[in-house]
């Protein structure tokens, strides 16, 4: 049986208000609903976990929670002056906080303004679980990654179709892959984007040439230009990638990690950077903490200081009452003593409002 | 004469036995009175010399001749009551001595003064409380002794005597002579035109249970087995079941013990005050070699163990049962977004910690609440200490139980 969603028993922890941009104080701790296209275009090549990925499928709707960090962050990309430098803000807290869902939340009200979108789900796939390595063609010493960079492209492409479209982004100057081959200056980014997609040697080349187009023109752009990482604290980290003689390469020397760096400096304009950091990549660090500091490192630190901390916490009561009521309603909470107010609020105890824990206690009831 | 005899058992069976011995629990064979009161007896050797005070014989002295056995039996039994009265003065004059020591009036000192005398003046580590020093009457700590059963002619008190239990049987055959009694009532009831009695005069058991075995050996001085005690309870209960059963309430109540709550037994002591006025309480516990020592103080909910939040401390999901024992009082009373536990636990594993947490926590939060939580708790098994330990493993086995591997060769 199909019942309206909206009508249900426990739908009071949606609300109707599915745009980012109309969402206030009111719709905290409520469900709005990602529409699928858009699922697809900015999540289809990662952002968000698997396991999130496999229940939103499972519920067969994407539903987000309207939560204080988010709308925190969206309130100061509004308001921001962006004729000044780039403002970075660095989204930190404990494990399985909700860090990653509010970057996501972030880059849908981005998407839905029409700005451009720079979006690195997943850095370890940059330092440490990379697919395949080669020595760079345009920086000897560097080394290129050419799998990641062209699925890079690929997930570049998708998000700022509609961008790419409407802006008129072209090549400031020419670039030279190979003998035969180059790019025209004043040649749609889209045909480098394309080139490098489809010559996936010279792919990583693509990616810098674009990050270094996109940090050239960005105060041209009549929407800024967002940069999202999801555990940037990764770049500043040691790779585990070993050269021939089976030192460990730093990560500066991965060609993409030195350009994407580029863009944490705050030397541009019209821009953001969003970037959240992760305990869990930490590798090398024998007792980690959540913060800022800590994670970053003294070069990361130096290189974001100054910067917006937003620290995302533990559920609510409130919150919590509301994703709980979410699960009752999508029926996936089957024991009937955790349906009940006095269940629910053992559960939260239990799992001392993580969100994390109460989406891994509620799988098992 | 045998055929009179018998012929006067047989109607034994028929007729009420009442004729023949008295209505109530008999006393005649409890310790209190002495062989023979009216009559002194001396013995030497062989013969027994009885000086009866009848006016009539006081100049005559009888001498009878006693078998062995009826010698050894009066022996024994002047000698257990000379025994007991010379443990009643030592006891006595120890008494003075103890109050002299303590500085307490002799005359005003109670059993609880001399118990706490005795625990200042020896003080034990034994941890069996049943082996520490104790100074209590003679007659509570020297088993009771039946005196003697029978005269001095042989012949036996009591009609029972040849049953082996006479005090047993006489409990028996009375509540059978008050079961008559009460169906006669029941019938010059009837007759009267009342068909129901008085519900509110009906016998109020709950509260009470029925005498322990132990307890009735200790009454009677006889040895009961489990089938005579079985037998015992079943008919009690029929003489209960009886509608007029309210007209015995006093013999029944004989054989019942009040039931005294647990929970109420032990005193929980009253709410502390911090400075700032917020209520408090501390617990402490232990389980296998964890000790945790807890503070609940009214609050909004927070939890923390050694510092660390309760899902901090417990990291993984794995953890999830000692979570959920730490939060068990708290649920169960349902006190879990009022009250802010601090916890402080050291050594053991995180199933050790987690029960040593949970009992300081359960002893603590005692004072926080009424009588029935406490029971509910007490019900749930948070108040009892867990005394398990590691089994020891013994030689010729594996392990504590098991075996090594049987080869049939």
């Amino acid at each position: 049986m199909n019942a309206d969603p909206l009508f249900t028993p426990h739908a009071v922890c949606r609300t109707v208000e599915n745009d980012p941009n109309k969402h206030t104080e009111n719709h905290l701790g409520l469900f709005f609903t990602v529409a699928e296209e858009d699922m697809k275009k900015l999540f289809g090549f990662g952002g968000l976990e698997k396991h999130l990925r496999t229940q939103m499928a499972t519920f067969t709707e994407s539903c987000i929670m309207v939560r204080p960090p988010a709308l925190e962050v969206i309130n100061y990309l509004r308001k921001a002056d962006y004729e000044k430098p780039a403002i970075r803000y660095v989204l930190y807290g404990r494990k399985g906080v909700g860090r990653t869902v509010s970057l996501a939340h972030i880059l849908y009200w981005c998407s839905l303004q029409g700005w451009l979108l720079l979006h690195v789900p997943d850095p370890t796939k940059f330092t440490v679980k990379i697919e395949e390595m080669q020595p760079s063609i345009f920086k000897p010493g560097q080394v290129d990654l050419p799998l990641t960079a062209a699925e890079w492209l690929k997930r570049f492409r998708t998000q700022n179709a509609l961008f790419l479209e409407e802006n008129e982004f072209t090549a400031s100057r020419k670039y030279v892959w190979s003998k035969r081959e180059s790019s025209e200056s004043g040649s749609p980014i889209i045909s480098i984007i394309d080139y490098g997609i489809n010559r996936v040697k010279y792919a990583a080349d693509c990616v810098n040439v674009v990050i270094r187009e996109v940090k050239l023109q960005s105060q041209n752009f009549s929407k800024p230009v967002i940069v999202v990482v999801d555990g940037g604290n990764q770049f500043f980290c040691e790779t585990t990638i070993k050269r021939e003689d089976k030192t460990l390469l730093p990560p500066d020397d991965v060609s993409l990690v030195h350009n994407l760096k580029k863009l944490f400096h705050s030397d541009w304009k019209n821009g953001a950077v969003v970037v959240s950091v992760d305990e869990r990549n930490a590798y090398n660090m024998q007792k980690s903490s959540y913060l800022p500091r800590y994670l970053l490192q003294k070069e990361g630190f130096e290189l974001f200081d100054p910067f917006v901390p937003i620290l995302v916490d533990n559920y609510t009561e409130k919150e919590a009452s509301s994703c709980l009521d979410y699960y009752i309603d999508r029926m996936w909470i089957q024991n009937a003593k955790a349906r009940t107010e006095s269940g629910k609020k053992e559960l939260m105890y239990l799992t001392g409002f993580n969100p994390r824990e109460l989406q891994l206690i509620s799988n098992a009831i | 004469m045998a055929a009179s005899v018998k012929c006067q058992l047989m109607f034994r069976n028929v007729f009420s036995l009442s004729q023949f011995r008295e209505l109530k629990i008999p006393t005649r064979c409890l310790v209190s009175e002495s062989l023979s009161s009216s009559a002194s007896i001396t013995q030497s050797g062989d013969k027994v010399m009885i000086q009866t005070e009848s006016s009539v014989l006081s100049e005559k002295v009888k001498v009878r001749k006693v078998s062995k056995a009826m010698r050894a039996y009066i022996e024994r039994a002047t000698e257990h009551k000379n025994f007991m009265q010379s443990e009643v003065e030592e006891f006595e004059i120890g008494r003075r001595h103890l109050a002299n020591m303590m500085g307490l009036d002799a005359d005003s000192m109670t059993q609880a003064d001399i118990d706490e005398a005795i625990v200042y003046l020896f003080p034990s580590g034994l941890f069996d409380k049943k082996a520490r020093p104790i100074m209590k009457h003679p007659e509570e700590i020297f088993p009771k002794q039946k005196a003697a059963q029978f005269g001095i002619d042989g012949r036996p008190f009591d009609c029972l005597f040849y049953t082996g239990s006479p005090n047993y049987f006489n409990i028996i055959t009375t509540m059978r002579d008050k079961m008559q009694a009460l169906n006669t009532f029941e019938d010059s009831m009837y007759k009267r035109g009342i068909v129901q009695p008085d519900p509110t005069m009906k016998l109020e058991l709950s509260g009470s249970q029925w005498i322990s075995a132990e307890q009735l050996e200790k009454t009677i001085i006889e040895v009961v087995n489990e089938h005579y005690y079985a037998r015992l309870v079943v008919l009690l209960q029929r003489l209960v079941d009886h509608p007029y059963s309210y007209k015995e309430k006093d013999f029944i109540m004989t054989f019942r013990r009040e039931l005294v709550a647990v929970a109420q037994m032990t005193d929980i002591p009253p709410l502390l005050r911090d400075d700032n006025g917020k209520a408090y309480m501390d617990g402490e516990a232990k389980r296998k070699s964890a000790i945790a020592k807890v503070r609940v103080q009214e609050g909004t909910g927070q939890i923390w163990i050694n510092g660390q939040d309760l899902i901090g401390y417990f990291n993984d999901i794995s953890h999830l049962q000692e979570r959920e024992q730490v939060l068990l009082p708290l649920t169960l009373t349902d006190k879990l977004g009022e009250l802010d536990i601090d916890a402080r636990v050291e050594s053991g594993g995180a199933s050790s910690q987690a029960g040593a947490v949970r009992l300081a926590m359960s002893r603590a939060l005692r004072s926080f609440l009424d009588a029935d939580m406490v029971e509910k708790m007490r019900l749930a098994g948070l108040l009892t200490h867990d005394p398990r330990r590691k089994e020891r493993k013994k030689p010729g086995q594996e392990g504590a139980r098991r075996k090594f591997t049987w080869k049939k060769r």
